[in-house]
């Protein structure tokens, strides 16, 4: 087991996209598909009638009228024949919007493999899902350096490498908190869809408000919180004995003897504070979902994430 | 004691005089010292050292890590204890500290450096078997003794050098069986010499003589002297005659050792007499007083042996009451007495036994007790013997008229001629009665009643003459004078002495003694002052009495063995003829030794043992024999060891398992926790070079992070 407290070198950032997916990956998550658990997302057949004047011309089924129909859909050719008013029911052709928020506060700067690191091929992959099923993917950075970042509206595979390359970009650490980006990325929503943050949620002023902000909004929201092994069990990674543990955010020094006690009493805490959050999640129907950053992206997205409900 | 009241050690006492004063600190064990600070003061600046390395490394929220410090914190009082190596240390340490902080004391048995007098109590009482079977307490004591010898020089860790130390045996006198020294060897080796005694106990001169041998004298500081005080260790059973007669000084301090149970019951005979019929001299009778120092009524036989064979066996058991023993739990009243111990006696008297020729009685109890030494007590009886008695030179005839009435073997009357011719064999008469003309200048060896004041003997100073005298005083308790009358006595004329200090006035007349007894080595004289026709003596009834009483107290001198008893302690001393030049004396342990006479006499002690004590000598009128027997001191009977005894003032508390001088366990104590304080910093460290896999081994799934997706 590596020790990475005793200061073992850590892995190199990525610096190409081909860093973040490679090809052997596209090839295999290419067949998949985001699905929202909410019935507006765009390819499945709804009993009910749109409210939505879609593009799509794809004839579903004739339903009668009833009072408050819009006039415009009536078919008038059955009720040249028929002499009753039948609607006529299109599949509205509803693109699904995929919203991957990714955490770039210090925080996430950090573990091996990093989490930053983890969320970017995490959002890479996703993404490319998202783009090659000509979802409309956006991407959003929040907490890191330029504050809220965005890379709203892409659509179609050839978008991939654009997206790559923001997502490298990406620097972590800067202003902002995530209630303030969240209520950022509410009011600037465009269409329903699966909107993913990739986050730790170690924010010492709360996750709740924000996640209030975008939960129930026309998102099926997901929250991967992404922790790395070292900080969910320390002292297998050779925290052990004195320590001056500074914040990488604010800077704030805790002086802690990890002893046994204490470290089994900080998994303690760390189970409560991820149990809390999936608490808080499953009240407001939001999946939620940790993940340790050495897991094999692969095997997340065509296992974990099928199971889950997420892909398909 | 109070923290404060806390005083280092300093063995100034043990340091040579010759050293300088700011050498006077002496270091005991200066390597033990060193090598515990070389070894512990720099591991222990070593852990602070790795107190202070505090790595720093940054993480991405502090939030959870402060929470869990707090609440391991705050939790910790109010969860059940976790088994804790730290924590049992540290209260260890705190537990040691604490220990060392109530200065606790006991007796290690290492020597705190002083001079120690081991005092070993041989009287009668402890040759009692009660503690070991087959051990007498003095074995046992001695025993004890040389255990202790062997801690006080055994050293240890923090043990002071091991003072002087010397041996007295004590019981009717005290006698060093070793002077100070700092062997052991010979230490013990004086223990094992010490030897068991019939006397009583008196430690009166056993502590004068360890004061006098304790006694430093500073030759520089003119006639100061400084007393150390040292350790007096006392094996003793507690029965001391004459502990309250002492005082402790200061400085000084005793230990005693109780050697003996407190239960122990004895009886014993504590008195023997024997007395031949006055009707009849071949007859004796034997009175003996039977003792019962127990708490239980006893009922036991008695029996008579003379010369090894049994005459008499007491008819039915003897029954002695209980000692009254007072319970020292119940509370004395105020103005109430304290009850006083009283032991229960009773007296037997034989019937009268033919024994016509000289032997020793003895007198047995037929019972069997732990002190099997007084169960049985010895008289001497000597063959009824009349007086020869020589009337010499002018005699008046009162005079010669009562001691011809007296029954004796042979009375003779002769001039002062005759009497130098054969009187110079002292052994030819018992007693002389003379008149002082008739003496020669120098008296043979004898006893002597003379009517007048004689010439040759020393120490009268006749100064002239007194007239019309009557009596003053006069000794009434002294035998001579028993059941005479002299309130009528009248003296015209006698001569005016002025005696020496060692003669002893019996009757005083207005200004002059009327009657003397003088001792001049192996000459006993009763001296009238007065002729008796100078006074009107004679024709009282007085007179005769005193006649009476003076030729028998003179002729029975030497067989005061018939009436009296001797115990240990005494001497003994027997008349032989005037050419013998020596006697052998056979003692109660079948040892004979051969003792020189000197003037016509043989002398022999202090007795130790109890026993038969046989003088043989002889003379030209064939071998003679003199036997003495010797009991047991009395007073030894009490056998019950006291649990404590009382110094003059001072109340000392006995120890009986072999204890001495009490140690400071504080040292210990603080090694201890200095032990601990190391364990303790290591243990704490130890913690922080736990290996990370064994820490990895230990982590459990934690519930939050159960449906968490891993790699």
């Amino acid at each position: 087991m590596s020790l990475f407290f005793q200061g073992e070198p850590r892995r190199k950032r990525p610096e190409r996209v081909d860093d973040l997916i490679d090809n052997a990956l596209m090839a295999r998550i290419g067949q998949l598909d985001v699905v929202s658990r909410k019935i507006f997302s765009g390819k499945i057949q709804g009993e009910r009638r749109s409210k939505r004047r879609g593009q799509s011309v794809e004839f579903a089924d004739f339903r009668p009228y009833v009072h408050g129909d819009d006039l415009r859909f009536i078919d008038w050719n059955i009720f040249g024949r028929l002499d009753r008013l039948f609607l006529k029911i299109f599949l509205e052709e509803e693109d699904l919007s995929l919203v991957i928020a990714i955490d770039t506060s210090a925080s996430m700067d950090w573990g091996d493999p990093s989490k930053l690191v983890f969320a970017q091929r995490l959002a890479m992959a996703l993404g490319y899902i998202g783009l090659v099923n000509h979802n409309r993917v956006s991407l959003a950075a929040f907490g890191g350096e330029g504050g809220l970042q965005k890379l709203s509206n892409l659509r179609g595979r050839r978008k991939t490498a654009e997206m790559g390359r923001w997502l490298l970009d990406l620097k972590p650490g800067g202003p902002g908190t995530f209630e303030e980006s969240m209520k950022q990325l509410a009011l600037a929503r465009q269409g329903r869809g699966v909107m993913l943050v990739l986050s730790d949620f170690l924010f010492k002023d709360g996750y709740e408000k924000g996640l209030r902000y975008v939960a129930g909004r026309g998102y099926d929201l997901w929250c991967m919180q992404t922790l790395a092994p070292q900080e969910i069990d320390p002292g297998a990674h050779g925290l052990v004995g004195d320590w001056r543990l500074t914040d990488m955010e604010d800077r704030d020094e805790a002086e802690v003897t990890a002893s046994p006690a204490l470290v089994e009493q900080y998994r303690a805490n760390l189970g409560a504070w991820c149990a809390q959050l999936r608490d808080f999640a499953v009240r407001r129907s939001i999946m939620h979902m940790v993940v340790d950053t050495s897991t094999d992206i692969d095997a997340l997205l065509l296992e974990y994430m099928r199971r889950r409900g997420l892909l398909r | 004691m109070s923290v404060l009241a806390f005083q280092p050690v300093i063995a100034a006492q043990l340091a040579p005089a010759s050293q300088s004063a700011l050498l006077a600190i002496a270091w005991v064990t200066p390597l033990t010292g060193i090598a515990v600070a070389s070894v512990l003061v720099p591991l222990l600046v070593a852990l602070y050292f790795l107190k202070l390395r505090r790595r720093a490394t940054a993480v991405p929220s502090t939030l959870l890590w402060k929470r869990s410090v707090e609440d391991v914190r705050a939790n910790t009082p109010f969860q059940r204890l976790r088994p804790s190596l730290l924590l049992f240390l540290q209260l260890g340490l705190l537990a040691f500290v604490a220990f060392a902080l109530m200065q606790p004391r006991m007796d290690l048995g290492l020597s705190q450096g002083g001079r120690t007098v081991i005092m070993v109590d041989a009287s009668a009482s402890m040759a009692a078997t009660d503690l070991e079977k087959g051990k007498t307490r003095l074995d046992v004591a001695k025993e004890q003794a040389k255990a202790r010898v062997d801690q006080l020089f055994a050293g240890g860790l923090f043990a002071g050098i091991p003072g002087e130390t010397m041996v007295i045996a004590f019981s009717d006198s005290a006698k060093i069986v070793q002077p100070f020294t700092r062997s052991s060897g010979d230490l013990k080796r004086a223990i094992d010499r010490i030897e068991q005694t019939d006397g009583g106990s008196r430690i009166g001169e056993a502590l004068s003589l360890a004061r006098a041998f304790a006694t430093v004298v500073n030759p520089e500081a003119q006639g100061a002297t400084a007393a150390e005080g040292g350790t007096l260790e006392l094996w003793s059973d507690g029965r001391i005659a004459d502990l309250s007669a002492e005082a402790m000084r200061p400085g000084e301090n005793l230990v005693y050792h109780v050697t003996g149970r407190a239960d122990a019951a004895n009886a014993g005979i504590e008195g023997i007499a024997a007395e031949r019929s006055a009707t009849d001299p071949g007859l004796i009778q034997v009175f003996v007083t039977v003792r019962n120092d127990g708490p239980e009524p006893i009922e036991s036989d008695l029996e008579l042996v003379i010369d090894g064979s049994r005459r008499s066996v007491t008819p039915k058991p003897v029954k002695v009451a209980a000692a009254r023993i007072p319970d020292p739990a119940v509370p004395v009243a105020n103005g109430d007495a304290a009850p006083q111990y009283k032991p229960g006696y009773e007296r037997v008297t034989f019937p009268p036994i033919v024994q016509p020729r000289a032997g020793v009685i003895t007198v047995s109890l037929v019972r069997a007790d732990s002190l099997p030494a007084d169960n049985r007590a010895s008289i001497a009886v000597s063959a009824p013997r009349r007086l020869r008695i020589a009337v010499v030179g002018p005699v008046d005839f009162a005079a010669r008229t009562v001691v011809a009435a007296i029954p004796a073997e042979k009375v003779e009357t002769l001039n002062a001629e005759e009497f130098a011719a054969r009187g110079a064999k002292s052994d030819q008469f018992d007693v002389v009665v003379a008149t002082p003309g008739a003496l020669p200048k120098e008296l043979p060896p004898g006893r002597y009643l003379v009517l007048g004041v004689p010439a040759g003997i020393e120490g009268l100073n006749p100064y002239g003459t007194k007239e019309k005298l009557s009596v003053r005083s006069e000794r009434r308790e002294h035998p001579l004078l028993r059941a005479v009358n002299l309130d009528d006595l009248f003296v015209a004329k006698a001569t005016a002495i002025a005696p020496a200090s060692d003669v002893e006035s019996i009757i005083e007349g207005a200004e002059v003694p009327l009657a003397v007894v003088a001792r001049r080595g192996t000459v006993t004289a009763v001296i009238t002052t007065f002729e008796p026709l100078d006074s009107n003596w004679p024709f009282q009834r007085g007179f005769v009495t005193f006649v009476a009483n003076a030729v028998e107290w003179l002729g029975g001198l030497d067989q005061a063995a018939v009436q009296e008893e001797h115990h240990p302690g005494e001497t003994l001393s027997v008349r032989t003829a005037a050419g013998v030049k020596e006697a052998k004396l056979s003692l109660p342990d079948g040892s004979s030794q051969t003792i020189p006479a000197r003037e016509g006499s043989v002398t022999f002690g202090p007795l130790v043992r109890a026993g038969e004590y046989r003088f043989t000598w002889t003379d030209d009128r064939g071998e003679q024999v003199r036997i003495f027997a010797v009991n047991p001191a009395d007073g030894e009977g009490r056998i019950a060891a006291a649990d404590g005894i009382s110094v003059g003032t001072a109340s000392i508390a006995g120890t009986r398992t072999g204890a001495g001088t009490l140690s400071d366990l504080w040292p210990y104590a603080l090694t201890a926790a200095l032990l601990l304080l190391v364990l303790e910093w290591w243990a704490y460290h130890r913690r922080h070079w736990l290996r990370a896999d064994r820490a990895a081994k230990a982590a459990k799934p934690v519930p939050g992070l159960a449906p968490m997706i891993r790699g």
